[in-house]
């Protein structure tokens, strides 16, 4: 039979290592878990009423200029440059480019945008008939948009292929 | 110990009656200052408390990742089923379905009710991601599909295309998208990010001030939006793959290549005053230890001898790391790329969390190469290679640092692609920016193996039952805001749900993530 020197000693060392094992494994995980989520609102806030596009349009100087647009006396880069500038004008009055694809920012430039200005003629015939508009061999822009007054204008150039070597870009 | 317990409770309770005050301030004040009144109550709660740790990974794919070949429907294509409508949309950048990994979906899975009814397809991942698929078949990933960027709900095409609810501005825009994405306020210029936020309040409940010796902010990937925050309390830190950012000029000429920045101007005994790079190192941090009248020498000052002292902090993580015994580069092997190293250091800095001393950390890395608008068969498959390795890498180090369970990784990107190509040319087709796409959130903690949100209708145009935003391009109008996302991933965090109110105020316009079944969101326990 094993006989334990001093007892209570050695007890008094167990009840002081189990405190001490206890207090340590408490305060490194104190945290009870968090509360179950309560419900956020009783409702869900509405969106508000968007006022409808306006039904007059304003016709803009820059509508001149776009006539300008694929003239065989001009360069493909001055076709660039005036896309770029009605561009500009956009992001003047809207504070940002007109968004989405191709047919989209051709119709905010045309006329549906919340100010009913009209950048560029909605006969233009650089427009064509799914509402895109086109380089002077015939391919629809693609613009990138980079940032909201950031836009990259490509045209796929005279093979008409987009990204090849022939392709146009001005970015600004 | 019956005193204890009623402590708590009376804790507790002072806790409630704060927060409920906290939430009261919210419609009154201003979004900056209902935070600083909560960070400040919450830091008056908080004391005495410590808690376990708990990670979450921001993983930003920069670019807009095309998420439409991340996750696929693989039966058969019969006419009408959700395979015919994938390869008839996606055309030449379809994924041929038997090179697709399967995904082993429950039959309780909600994820095709809002769209597709109550058939569950079968599903499948990209080919080149079997690590992903392997950690969403075990159970350890999920995807949350078709989340996007949100002012208000877009219950339809219809009411896209009217213009009767209120859109994000510049839409389809890098920039514009990649901030809204991290700061979840669309319809407000930008003032700082969700992960900014939370990171203001949880610092405040749950990081000892006496303990934490890093900021609970830290960016692999430089300065970004989503750890800016509105207080200044919590500054972001930026981390290389490679280590902290050290002072230029001090490494030694001939030893340029080593992990050392300092070893020109300091050993171990102190500066090398024997060399000018000491001498200098000396002067300078002298310099900066002066005390300035002029408010932006002293502030400049105090910056750099924080950075000083972080470094210090991040090389005793380091060391601490390097003696976890994992072996992290062994791990990492198979993903030796950009995202690899920057998980890498990411789970380094966790295996040496309490050199940090912090109980909360958020971090934020960051890969490019996601605006695929040319060769994206080509180029999505090296981007996916990329992800899915890094991923399994990084899962495989937390489980060897045993801390798969405290750890929560998630992906974000500026927006989905068209879900239709913009050539038909499969070698150089690509596709273009659009809106709602699918993440993937992985951890202990998440209730992986499923699909959570609502996986699109994959029908373009104006056919009947699509989603697609206006054009004919397969622009899926999302079914879940980032604000949605981003809340359950916070509350995982410990943020209550007051805080949650204050960190993203958009959040009442939509369903509440927690509590509406519908809304399908249930992804972290």
């Amino acid at each position: 039979m094993v006989r334990i020197p001093y007892p209570k000693t050695t007890l008094a060392i167990l009840f002081a290592a189990l405190c001490l094992t206890l207090f340590l494994t408490q305060s490194r995980n104190p945290q009870p878990p968090p509360p179950a989520p309560q419900p956020l609102t009783a409702t869900r806030i509405p969106p508000p009423e968007v006022a409808p596009l306006p039904k007059t349009l304003t016709r803009l100087p820059s509508a001149d200029l776009a006539a300008q647009l694929n003239n065989p006396d001009e360069s493909p880069e001055e076709d660039l440059a005036i896309i770029d500038l009605l561009l500009t004008e956009y992001r003047r009055h809207f504070n940002g480019n007109p968004v989405g694809e191709n047919e989209e920012i051709t119709a905010a430039l045309t006329g549906k945008n919340p100010k009913g200005l009209t950048y560029l003629p909605a006969n233009s015939t650089a427009i064509d008939p799914q509402g895109r508009l086109t380089d002077r061999w015939g391919s629809p822009y693609f613009f990138h948009a980079i940032a909201a007054n950031r836009m990259q204008i490509t045209s796929p150039g005279p093979d008409r292929q987009p990204h090849t070597k022939d392709d146009l870009t001005l970015e600004r | 110990m019956a005193m204890k317990s009623r402590d708590k409770e009376h804790r507790r309770s002072r806790r409630d009656f704060l927060r409920q005050s906290a939430c009261a301030s919210l419609g009154v004040t201003g979004l900056v200052n209902a935070l600083a009144q909560m960070r400040l109550m919450t830091a008056a709660m908080a004391q005495g408390e410590g808690t376990g740790y708990k990670a979450l990974v921001c993983l930003f794919l920069n670019g807009g990742h095309d998420s439409n070949n991340l996750i696929l429907p693989i039966d058969v294509a019969s006419p009408g089923n959700l395979r015919s409508d994938y390869q008839n949309g996606r055309g030449v950048l379809s994924i041929p379905r038997e090179t697709a990994i399967p995904l082993n979906l429950p039959t309780t899975t909600r994820a095709f009710n809002r769209h597709h009814g109550s058939e569950i397809p079968a599903m499948g991942v990209h080919p080149s991601a079997p690590e992903l698929a392997n950690l969403f078949n075990t159970g350890k990933a999920a995807f949350v599909c078709n989340v996007g960027t949100l002012a208000y709900p877009v219950p339809s095409r219809s009411a896209y295309t009217s213009g009767s609810v209120p859109l994000p501005p510049q839409l389809y825009s890098h920039s514009d998208q990649q901030t809204q994405w991290q700061s979840s306020i669309p319809d407000r210029p930008f003032a700082s990010g969700w992960g900014g936020r939370a990171a203001d309040l949880l610092h405040a409940s749950y990081n000892s001030s006496a303990a934490s010796k890093v900021s609970m902010s830290i960016s692999l990937a430089g300065i970004n939006s989503f750890q800016v925050g509105t207080g200044g309390d919590v500054v972001q830190y930026v981390v290389r793959s490679t280590g902290t950012v050290p002072l230029s000029g001090f490494n030694s000429v001939s030893d340029s290549t080593d992990n050392n920045p300092y070893d020109g101007a300091l050993d171990p005994n102190g500066y090398r005053i024997d060399r000018d790079q000491g001498k200098r190192l000396k002067a300078f941090e002298d310099i900066m230890r002066l005390t300035h009248a002029n408010l932006h020498e002293e502030e400049y000052n105090r910056i750099v001898r924080r950075a000083r002292a972080t470094e210090a902090t991040i090389g005793t993580a380091l060391t601490a790391s390097a003696t976890s015994g994992v072996d992290f580069n062994t791990i990492f092997a198979n993903a030796n790329h950009s995202l690899g190293d920057q998980l890498k250091m990411i789970a380094k800095l966790i295996a040496g969390r309490s050199a940090l001393g912090n109980n909360r950390q958020i971090f934020f890395c960051q890969v490019g190469g996601y605006d695929t608008h040319q060769t994206l068969l080509s180029s999505h498959a090296n981007l996916v290679e990329e992800l899915s390795s890094g991923l399994g890498a990084f899962h495989d180090a937390l489980q060897a640092l045993g801390m798969w369970n405290d750890v929560v990784t998630f992906t974000a990107s500026d927006f989905n692609r068209t879900f239709t190509p913009n050539s038909t040319d499969p070698a150089r087709a690509g596709s273009d920016h659009a809106w709602g796409g699918h993440t993937i959130v992985m951890g202990g903690a998440v209730n992986g193996g499923d699909l959570y949100g609502h996986f699109p209708s994959l029908k373009t145009g104006a056919a009947t039952g699509s989603i697609d935003a206006g054009s004919t391009r397969g622009r899926w109008i999302p079914d879940v805001a980032v604000d949605q996302y981003a809340a359950v991933l916070t509350s995982w965090m410990g943020a209550g749900s007051n805080e949650i109110q204050a960190i993203f105020p958009n959040l009442p316009r939509f369903d509440d993530p927690f509590q509406t079944t519908s809304a399908n969101l249930a992804f972290i326990s």
